[in-house]
C-alpha cells in the first residue's frame, strides 16, 4: 500500500483500531473476500476489518440491511489527510502574455497562475471557483457539465446515434480526445454533423432548463426528438425505452413536452415529413430489430429482407392501409407530440419487416420471433402497453398478425 | 427375472484415474435385472467415450442403440423458436424409443439438468417405465400414484403430508420422527372428532407401502404395565404422489396477474473454504440469474457437497448459519447470506429465508424431504407476501436432487425454466439476457401423453384438450376469417362487441365438435372453468370478460401438445 494512503472503518474512522483486523484467513472466516484483486465493494475487504459492533449495526442501518450476521465493516482507504494532493481546475481562461498557457487556479495562494512553466503570470482578478467539487464559475461549462453528470455513465440513452463521451474530468489537464468512429448502420442519415450528444443536443437542452423535470428526463426527450427528426434515425419509442433501459423516466420526459406544446414545434413543422416510412427508415429499424433477440445471420439475407419490407410498405400504401390506420388512436396523448402524430413512429416499418421474415426468411415461425420480440408479452408492464393506446394494443394482438400472415398474400 | 430396457445419457469417465464409466454398483445392477436392450442418449457431434463397450463387458448379449440428440446452446445460431423447441423435440426423441410394453429404466444423474428432467418426464409417461438415480441404483421420486383413491383418501392423505411439513415448520428435533401421525393429530389435522373409516381407506395404502404403520403400546403411569396399544402412521415417499397432488389439488388455482416467486439454485461460493483445484469460487449467483430478471420475490436454494461434514442436511440458511459456526465453510455461508441480503435490497426483490442444502444424497427420503422443505418455504413466503405465482428454473440444482426438483416443479404446476449459458463468442454477446432463457415441458406434456397412450394410471384432467381446442380454433380462424377490413375491430361501434377467444362453454362444444385425426379430444373436460383456470395460472391462457385465448407461450405449448397428440400418434401405434 502507497505510504501516501491510510486505511479506516467508513463508520470510525480509526477510533477502535484495535478492533480492526487484518489476517486474511479470518476475514473469510467471517465472509469477505480478502484477495488482492478487489471485487465487490460490499463484500470485499482486503484492507481488513473492523469489528466494532456500534459501526457494524450504523453501517448496516445505512445500507437498510440486517446486521446480525454481517461480522465487519471493510476498511477503506484513504488519502493522508496530512498529504492531500492539491487539485488544479482546468480553466477556460488562456494567458494572454505568453498566449501558450492557460491559468490555474491554485488554492493556496488564491490566484490564477500561468501554467506554462516559463511564463509564471498570476492573476488575481479573474473568477475563483466556489465550490470543493471543481465546478467553475463559467455558466456554458456549468450547463454542460450538469447534464453530463445528470446522463451519468448512461451511454445507451444517447449511443446511437449520437457518441456517448464523459463528462471531462476536471482534475486533469490536457485530455486527449479520442474520436470514435461512427458505424455507417448505426443511423440512418445523410447529414454531417459532429454527433458527441452534448453538442448536438445543446440547443434542446437550452430552452428547457428552467421547466420542471430532471435533466435526465429533459435529456431522454431531446434525444428522441433530435434523433428522430434531425438525424431520422427512426426507432419506435418503446424499443427506444428497453433498450435505454428507461423506467417511468419516459413518460416524466414526454410529460414535460406535453405541458409545453411550444417545445420543438418548429422543428416538428419543418421536419415532419421525414416521419413517413421509406426504404432509408426501413433500414434503421430493420438494424435495431436485430439487436432485439438472436439473429440467424447465416440464413438470412439483410438486403432480401428490406427489399421484401419495402415490397410490403408499397403494397400497404396502395391499398390504402396506411391511410385507414391513421384514423385510429393508436399511441397514447403524452407521446403523440402533441397530438401531430396517430400512427407510433416505425410501427409501420415494424409491420413491414415482420412480414418480410415471416415470409421471405424461410424460417418457419421467425416472424412471430420478432414480433414477440418487438412487442414482449410477458408482464403488463411492458413499455409498448403503456405508449400505445387500447386501441393499439388490439391492433398488435389482433390485427398484427392477420396482417403478417395472409393479408397481404390475398392479392 | 424380467429383461429391461435401460436409457441413460452417454458421459466419460468421473475421473481420469477411474477404471470405468459406470460404477461397479451400476454393473452388478446391470446383471441382477437382465437388461436385455440399452438406449444410449448421445448429444450430437459429441465423442463416443467407450461406454457401449463397457456395458457389453458386463452383459455381452444386450442390444445397445444410440439415440442422437440436439445440443441446445447459442452456437448454432437458432432462432428463438427453434430454441424453444428443441426440449420439446427431445422429449419425443426420447419417448419414441421406449417400449410401451417393456418394463424399462431411465438412469438420471449424468449430462446437463436440462437432461435429466427430460429423462425424468420421459419416465413419467409410461406405466411401465421408472426413473434411477444412476449414483444409487434407487428410484427417484415419480409422479405416478399408487392406486386410484377413494373420496376419503382425499382428506386423509394431504393430512399426512401436512404433519411433515408441520414438524419442519416447528423444528421438531427429532427428525427421524418427522412425519408421524397419531389419531389425535389425525383429528386436529382433518378438522374432524371421528376417525371412522380412516383406518379401513388407509388398509389399501399401508398393504402397498405408501403408508407406514407403527404399532405403539403405552405404558401405564399407575400399574407400569402396557393397557393400551396406539397405531401411528407416516407417508412413505413412494406415495409422496399421491399426498402431493391431492394436497395441491385442494388449492385454489391463482391468478396470472399475480407477482412472482422465483425459485432459484446456486452453489455455495467458496470464499473461507477452497474447492477441489485450491482456489476461491466467488458468489456469481446474480450473473447466472441475470437473465430470469425482473422477479418480484427469490429463494434460493443453496448447494454444498463438503467431506469435512459427515451427514446430509437441509435447512434454511440463517440456521444453517447457526448450525456450521464451527465449519470450515462458515465463512462461505455469511458471505452468500450478506451478498443475497444486499442484492435483493438492492434490486427490490421480496426474501424471506433460503435454503442450504449439504451433502445431497439422490435416496427417496432426502428427495422428499427437498420437496417438503421447498414446499413449506415458498408457503411461509406467501404467509408473509401474499399469493404468488412460483416460477422454477431448473438450471442448477446439482444431479443428486434433479429429479426432486422436477417432481416439485410437476406438482405444484409451474413452468419450469433453464438458463443456456453464453459462449462468450463475440456473437452470442448480443443476444439479450431474456433470450437465453427457455422454457421446458412439464405435465402438460405428459398429460398429454397420457391421452395419447390411454395410461390408465393417468391423472390427467382433460387439461392439455382445452389447450389444443383453442389452438385449433384461433388456427381455423385465422384462415377462415375475411381480412377485407381488417381494422373493422378498431372501430369504436364494433370494438367493444369484438371479444378476442372463447367462452368456456363454447370452447367445451367445440372440443365435441371440431373435426380432428386427435381421438378423445373431449375427455376429461367435464370442469372447463377449473381446467381453464389451471392454464390461466401457468400463464398459458389468457381470461378477458369471459372470453379465454390463447398467450403466446400458450400456443407455443399447444402447438407442441399438438404435434405430440397428432404427428407422433404413428410412430406410437
Amino acid at each position: 500500500m502507497s505510504e501516501d494512503v491510510q486505511v479506516v472503518c467508513p463508520e470510525c474512522e480509526d477510533l477502535n483500531l484495535d478492533e480492526f483486523i487484518f489476517e486474511s484467513e479470518t476475514i473469510e472466516q467471517l465472509g469477505f473476500i480478502s484477495s488482492e484483486e478487489k471485487t465487490d465493494a460490499e463484500e470485499w475487504a482486503g484492507n481488513g476489518l473492523c469489528l466494532n459492533l456500534k459501526c457494524i449495526e450504523q453501517w448496516c442501518e445505512r445500507r437498510n440491511i440486517d446486521s446480525r450476521f454481517k461480522m465487519g465493516v471493510p476498511l477503506i482507504s484513504t488519502p493522508k489527510h496530512d498529504n492531500i494532493v492539491e487539485a488544479k481546475y482546468e480553466t477556460v481562461y488562456k494567458c494572454e502574455e505568453c498566449n501558450i498557457g492557460e491559468y490555474t487556479y491554485n488554492s493556496h495562494n488564491l490566484n490564477h497562475e500561468c501554467d506554462n512553466a516559463f511564463c509564471g503570470s498570476v492573476r488575481f482578478d479573474l473568477e475563483q471557483t466556489t465550490t470543493s467539487g471543481g465546478v467553475l464559475g463559467d455558466q456554458g461549462y456549468e450547463f454542460r457539465s450538469f447534464y453530463k453528470k445528470a446522463l451519468g455513465e448512461r451511454s445507451e440513452v444517447v449511443d446511437p446515434p449520437y457518441l456517448f463521451n464523459k463528462a471531462p474530468n476536471p482534475f486533469l489537464q490536457n485530455q486527449k480526445v479520442v474520436n470514435i468512429k461512427l458505424e455507417k448502420e448505426e443511423f440512418h442519415t445523410s447529414q454531417k454533423r459532429n454527433l458527441s450528444w452534448f453538442e448536438c443536443l445543446h440547443h434542446h437542452l437550452k430552452p428547457l432548463e428552467d421547466l420542471k423535470g430532471t435533466r435526465f428526463q429533459k435529456i431522454v426527450l431531446s434525444v428522441y426528438m433530435d434523433k428522430t427528426l434531425e438525424l431520422q434515425h427512426i426507432e419506435p419509442l418503446w424499443m427506444y425505452a428497453q433498450r435505454a433501459k428507461l423506467g417511468g423516466e419516459l413518460k416524466s420526459a414526454f410529460t414535460i413536452f406535453e405541458n409545453n406544446p411550444e417545445l420543438f414545434s418548429e422543428l416538428i413543422e419543418n421536419k415532419k415529413h421525414v416521419l413517413q416510412p421509406d426504404e432509408g427508415t426501413i433500414q434503421c429499424v430493420y438494424g435495431l430489430i436485430k439487436s432485439l433477440l438472436p439473429w440467424p445471420s447465416d440464413r438470412i439475407k439483410d438486403e432480401t429482407i428490406i427489399m421484401e419490407a419495402s415490397n410490403v410498405l408499397k403494397k400497404l400504401s396502395s391499398k390504402g392501409f396506411i391511410e385507414q390506420m391513421n384514423k385510429f388512436n393508436l399511441i397514447v396523448p403524452t407521446y403523440s407530440f402533441n397530438g401531430q402524430i396517430q400512427i407510433p413512429i416505425g410501427l409501420i416499418e415494424c409491420i413491414c419487416i415482420i412480414n418480410a421474415v415471416e415470409n421471405h426468411s424461410g424460417i418457419d415461425k421467425f416472424g412471430i420471433d420478432v414480433k414477440n420480440a418487438i412487442f414482449p408479452n410477458r408482464s403488463k408492464r411492458e413499455h409498448w402497453k403503456g405508449i400505445m393506446t387500447s386501441k393499439g394494443q388490439q391492433f398488435v394482438d389482433v390485427v398484427l398478425p392477420k396482417l403478417v400472415s395472409n393479408y397481404l398474400l390475398r392479392e | 427375472m424380467i429383461d429391461m430396457d435401460v436409457f441413460l445419457m452417454n458421459h466419460r469417465k468421473k475421473d481420469e484415474g477411474d477404471d470405468f464409466i459406470l460404477t461397479s454398483d451400476v454393473h452388478a445392477w446391470f446383471e441382477e435385472n437382465s437388461v436385455e436392450r440399452v438406449v444410449i442418449l448421445n448429444i450430437e457431434g459429441a465423442a463416443q467415450g467407450g461406454l457401449e463397450a463397457e456395458i457389453k463387458g458386463v452383459i455381452p448379449s444386450v442390444t445397445v442403440e444410440y439415440e442422437d440428440l440436439p445440443r441446445i446452446g447459442l452456437s448454432d445460431q437458432r432462432t428463438p423458436s427453434e430454441l424453444s423447441e428443441l426440449p420439446w423435440i427431445i422429449l419425443k426423441k426420447i419417448c419414441k424409443r421406449v417400449n410401451s410394453n417393456t418394463d424399462s429404466v431411465m438412469f438420471l444423474g449424468r449430462g446437463a439438468a436440462l437432461n435429466d428432467h427430460l429423462l425424468w418426464l420421459a419416465a413419467q409417461c409410461f406405466v411401465e417405465t421408472k426413473a434411477y438415480h444412476i449414483n444409487s441404483c434407487e428410484p427417484v421420486l415419480d409422479v405416478k400414484n399408487i392406486r386410484e383413491h377413494a373420496p376419503v383418501e382425499e382428506t386423509i392423505l394431504p393430512a399426512l403430508l401436512t404433519s411433515f411439513l408441520d414438524d419442519i415448520k416447528n423444528k421438531r428435533p427429532d427428525t427421524q420422527n418427522h412425519g408421524w401421525i397419531d389419531a389425535e393429530r389425525f383429528m386436529d389435522l382433518i378438522n374432524t372428532t371421528s376417525l371412522k373409516g380412516v383406518s379401513p381407506a388407509l388398509h389399501p395404502m399401508v398393504k402397498s407401502g405408501g403408508i407406514e404403520k407403527s404399532p405403539h403400546e403405552i405404558k401405564s403411569r399407575i400399574t407400569k404395565e402396557f393397557y393400551q396399544r396406539s397405531v401411528t402412521y407416516r407417508l412413505h415417499p413412494t406415495a409422496l404422489s399421491d399426498a402431493a397432488l391431492t394436497y395441491f389439488d385442494q388449492k385454489p388455482n391463482k391468478e396470472s396477474s399475480l407477482p412472482n416467486l422465483m425459485i432459484a439454485f446456486g452453489r455455495l461460493p467458496h470464499i473461507q473454504s477452497r474447492d477441489n483445484k485450491d482456489k476461491q469460487v466467488e458468489f456469481d449467483f446474480f450473473k447466472y440469474l441475470s437473465p430470469l430478471q425482473p422477479m418480484d420475490g427469490l429463494i434460493v436454494v443453496l448447494q454444498r457437497h463438503d467431506d469435512t461434514i459427515a451427514e446430509s442436511s437441509i435447512m434454511t440458511l440463517e440456521q444453517a448459519i447457526i448450525t456450521f459456526e464451527e465449519s470450515n465453510f462458515i465463512g462461505d455461508l455469511r458471505h452468500a447470506y450478506n451478498v443475497l441480503q444486499r442484492r435483493t435490497i438492492e434490486d427490490g426483490i421480496d426474501t424471506l429465508d433460503h435454503l442450504v442444502i449439504i451433502n445431497p444424497k439422490p435416496d427417496l427420503w432426502f428427495q422428499m424431504n427437498v420437496f417438503l422443505h421447498l414446499v413449506l418455504q415458498c408457503e411461509d413466503f406467501e404467509s408473509k407476501y401474499g399469493e404468488r405465482k412460483w416460477d422454477l428454473d431448473m438450471t442448477m440444482p446439482v444431479n443428486e436432487i434433479r429429479s426432486a426438483v422436477s417432481f416439485f416443479s410437476y406438482i405444484s404446476n409451474t413452468v419450469p425454466s433453464y438458463v443456456l449459458k453464453p459462449r462468450g463468442e463475440s456473437n452470442d454477446s448480443a443476444i439479450p439476457r431474456r433470450d437465453l432463457v427457455i422454457n421446458l415441458p412439464n405435465r402438460l406434456a405428459r398429460e398429454a401423453f397420457d391421452q395419447l397412450l390411454l395410461n390408465p394410471h393417468g391423472s390427467s384432467k382433460g387439461v392439455p384438450n382445452f389447450l389444443i381446442g383453442l389452438y385449433l380454433w384461433e388456427e381455423n380462424r385465422d384462415s377462415t376469417e375475411s381480412t377485407d377490413d381488417l381494422l373493422a375491430i378498431l372501430d369504436d361501434d364494433q370494438g367493444s362487441d369484438t371479444e378476442f377467444g372463447m367462452k368456456a362453454a363454447e370452447l367445451q362444444n367445440y372440443l365435441k365438435e371440431v373435426e380432428t385425426p386427435i381421438r378423445n379430444l373431449s375427455g376429461g373436460t367435464s370442469n372447463p372453468h377449473r381446467s381453464l383456470g389451471r392454464l390461466v395460472e401457468q400463464r398459458l391462457v389468457s381470461l378477458s370478460n369471459s372470453h379465454y385465448s390463447l398467450t403466446d407461450l400458450g400456443r407455443f405449448v399447444a402447438e407442441q401438445l399438438h404435434k405430440i397428440r397428432l404427428l407422433e400418434v404413428m410412430d406410437f401405434e
